[in-house]
C-alpha cells in the first residue's frame, strides 16, 4: 500500500471536515480530507439541509401557486406537479454545491482521497477504497458527522419505510406519510409532501412536537401546521412499523394501527463514529457514540482531534463549521472561541421557526427574572405586502440589565431574521440596543425593533 | 479590561442621561465595549457611595 505523509488528516468532508481543511490550508498546512463520496460536503450538502431546503422551496411555490396567487389577482387556472422536475432541479442544486466544495478544496490545494478512512494508530489513517493509501499525519481531525437513527421496532427497506435520505427522493406523493418523530427533520419533510398533495400524519412520543424549542414558539407552529393539513399525535408511542405488501402498517400502542404508503423515520440522527478503528488507537466513545473532546477539540488521545455532529451538542451545520474553524486555529497558535451560547437554530417550515440564545422555558427553569417583548407580524408593513401576516417575534432580556437573553422568531424569512439577534448577542447588546438601532422600512426586521421597544412597553406599531 | 472605548447606543443614552463619561465607566462588554448594564453598575455604586 502507497504511504504519504500530510501535516493534518481530516476525515470525512462534510461541514466540519471540509471547512477544516479549507481552514487549515489558508493557515499553511498541508490538509488531507478523506470522504466515502466523490462528493465532497457531507450530509448538509448531498442529503441533508441543501436537498429538504431545495424541495421546501418547491413544494412552497407549488402551494402558493394554487392557494395564494388568487389573492395577488393573478388567475393561473390549473397548477400541475412535475415531480421529476423538482427532483431534478433539487439534483442539480446538490451537483453544483458539492462540486464547488470539491473545487474549493482543490483550489486551496487540499488532497483529496475518496474511500473509508480508518485509524490504524495515533499518526497514521488508512483509506479503504479503489485506492487503498495510508496516510501519516502527525494530526487526525475527525469530522465523520452522524446519521439518521434506527429503531429495531421499525422495519426500514429504504422504500416504503425509510428515513430523510428516502423521503427526499420518493418517486411519486404518498397518498398517505406517516411521520414517526416530530422534530424539525421530520416537520420539514413532512411540510414537503403534505404540501404536494400528502396526508401528513406526524406521531410523537413526547406531550408537544420540537422538543428543545421555545414551548410557545412550538404551540404556534403546532396550530398552524395543522391549519396546514397536518394531522400531529403527540404522547404517541409507536410499536412497530412494518411493511404489507405496497402498503405500511404503523403499529401503536393503546390505539388503533394506521395504515399508509410511506413511513419516514425522522426521531433523531446519531454519530457515525462506528468502524473507524478508535480502539486501535485507544479512543473510546461514549455509550451513544459521541467523541469527547476538551475546548481545544482534542479527544483523550493527544494529536487526535473531532468536531462536528460526532462530538455532540447542536447538530447542526453551523455549529460543526464554526467548531472546526476554532480547532483549526488553536492548532496554529491562534486564541479563537467559540460562543455556545450563540449559535442560531431554525425550522424551515412555513412559516419559518428561528431561535437564538435561552428559551423562556430555560429562564424560568434557571430562576432568571425576564422581561419580554413581543411584536406580530401583523403590524408589519412589509409583512402584509407579502402575504405572511403570520407571527411574531419575541425577545427575552435581563429585567434587571436589560441585556438580550434570547430571541424567537416564528414567520416569513424568520431564519435570515435571526441573524441580526445573534449579531447583537454577540457584541452583549441589551434590548435598547436593538430598539435603538436603525431599521429599514419597510422590512420583516422592523418586527424585531418592535419587539425590542415592546421590551421596554413602549412599542410604536402595536398598542 | 480598558477596549477601544467603544460604547454600545443604550449605554450611551444613559451617560448622556446621568451626566457620565467613559472614564466613569467600567466596559464588561466584548474587546472592553461599554454596555447598559456597565452603566447601570456604575450608577448604582455612584448612588450608594457617601
Amino acid at each position: 500500500m502507497k504511504t504519504v505523509k500530510h501535516d493534518l488528516v481530516i476525515i470525512g468532508g462534510g461541514p466540519a471536515g471540509y471547512v477544516a481543511a479549507i481552514r487549515a490550508a489558508q493557515l499553511g498546512m498541508d490538509a488531507a480530507c478523506i470522504d466515502e463520496n466523490p462528493r465532497f460536503g457531507g450530509t448538509c450538502l448531498r442529503v441533508g439541509c441543501i436537498p429538504s431546503k431545495a424541495l421546501l422551496e418547491s413544494s412552497h411555490l407549488y402551494e402558493e401557486a394554487q392557494h395564494r396567487f388568487v389573492d395577488h389577482g393573478i388567475n393561473v387556472g390549473g397548477v400541475e406537479l412535475d415531480l421529476s422536475k423538482m427532483m431534478a432541479r433539487k439534483d442539480k442544486i446538490v451537483d453544483t454545491l458539492t462540486g464547488g466544495i470539491n473545487m474549493l478544496l482543490k483550489e486551496r490545494k487540499v488532497t483529496t482521497y475518496l474511500g473509508r478512512g480508518k485509524m490504524r494508530d495515533v499518526e497514521t489513517v488508512v483509506v479503504e477504497g479503489d485506492e487503498p493509501v495510508q496516510i501519516q499525519a502527525k494530526k487526525v481531525l475527525i469530522c465523520v458527522g452522524s446519521r439518521p437513527m434506527s429503531l429495531p421496532s421499525v422495519e426500514e427497506d429504504g422504500d416504503r419505510i425509510g428515513n430523510s435520505t428516502t423521503a427526499l427522493s420518493f418517486p411519486d406523493v404518498p397518498k398517505r406519510l406517516v411521520v414517526i418523530g416530530g422534530g424539525y427533520i421530520g416537520l420539514e419533510l413532512g411540510s414537503v409532501w403534505n404540501r404536494l398533495g400528502s396526508e401528513v400524519i406526524v406521531l410523537e412520543a413526547m406531550d408537544r412536537i420540537m422538543a428543545g424549542c421555545d414551548s410557545e414558539m412550538a404551540k404556534l407552529a403546532h396550530r398552524t401546521l395543522k391549519k396546514q393539513g397536518f394531522k400531529i399525535h403527540t404522547k404517541t408511542f409507536v410499536e412497530s412499523a412494518k411493511r404489507d405488501g405496497d402498503e405500511c402498517v404503523v403499529a401503536i400502542k393503546d390505539s388503533d394501527p394506521i395504515r399508509c404508503d410511506r413511513v419516514l423515520l425522522s426521531t433523531g440522527r446519531t454519530p457515525a463514529t462506528d468502524d473507524l478503528g478508535l480502539e486501535s488507537v485507544g479512543l473510546e466513545t461514549d455509550q451513544r457514540g459521541f467523541i469527547s473532546v476538551n475546548e481545544n477539540f482534542e479527544t483523550s488521545v493527544e494529536g487526535v482531534y473531532a468536531t462536528g455532529d460526532c462530538i455532540g451538542g447542536a447538530m447542526l451545520a453551523h455549529k460543526a463549521m464554526e467548531e472546526a474553524v476554532v480547532c483549526i486555529e488553536r492548532m496554529a497558535g491562534m486564541k479563537s472561541h467559540l460562543n455556545y451560547d450563540v449559535i442560531p437554530a431554525i425550522v424551515y417550515t412555513h412559516p419559518e421557526i428561528a431561535m437564538v440564545g435561552k428559551t423562556e422555558d430555560e429562564l424560568k427553569e434557571a430562576g432568571v427574572d425576564y422581561k419580554k417583548g413581543v411584536s406580530p407580524f401583523g403590524a408589519n408593513g412589509r409583512a402584509r405586502t407579502l402575504g405572511e401576516a403570520d407571527g411574531r417575534v419575541k425577545i427575552l432580556a435581563d429585567a434587571k440589565t436589560d441585556r438580550v437573553l434570547g430571541v424567537h422568531i416564528i414567520g416569513a424569512r424568520a431564519g435570515d431574521l435571526i441573524a441580526e439577534a445573534a449579531a447583537a448577542m454577540e457584541f452583549g447588546a441589551s434590548s435598547e440596543d436593538i430598539a435603538r438601532t436603525c431599521h429599514a422600512h419597510p422590512t420583516l426586521s422592523e418586527a424585531v425593533h418592535e419587539a425590542a421597544l415592546d421590551v421596554d412597553k413602549r412599542p410604536i406599531h402595536s398598542i | 479590561a480598558d477596549g477601544d472605548g467603544f460604547v454600545m447606543p443604550a449605554a450611551q443614552r444613559l451617560m448622556d442621561e446621568k451626566g457620565l463619561t467613559k472614564s466613569d465607566v467600567r466596559g464588561s462588554g466584548p474587546g472592553g465595549r461599554i454596555l447598559k448594564e456597565d452603566v447601570l453598575a456604575a450608577i448604582e455604586k455612584g448612588t450608594s457611595a457617601p
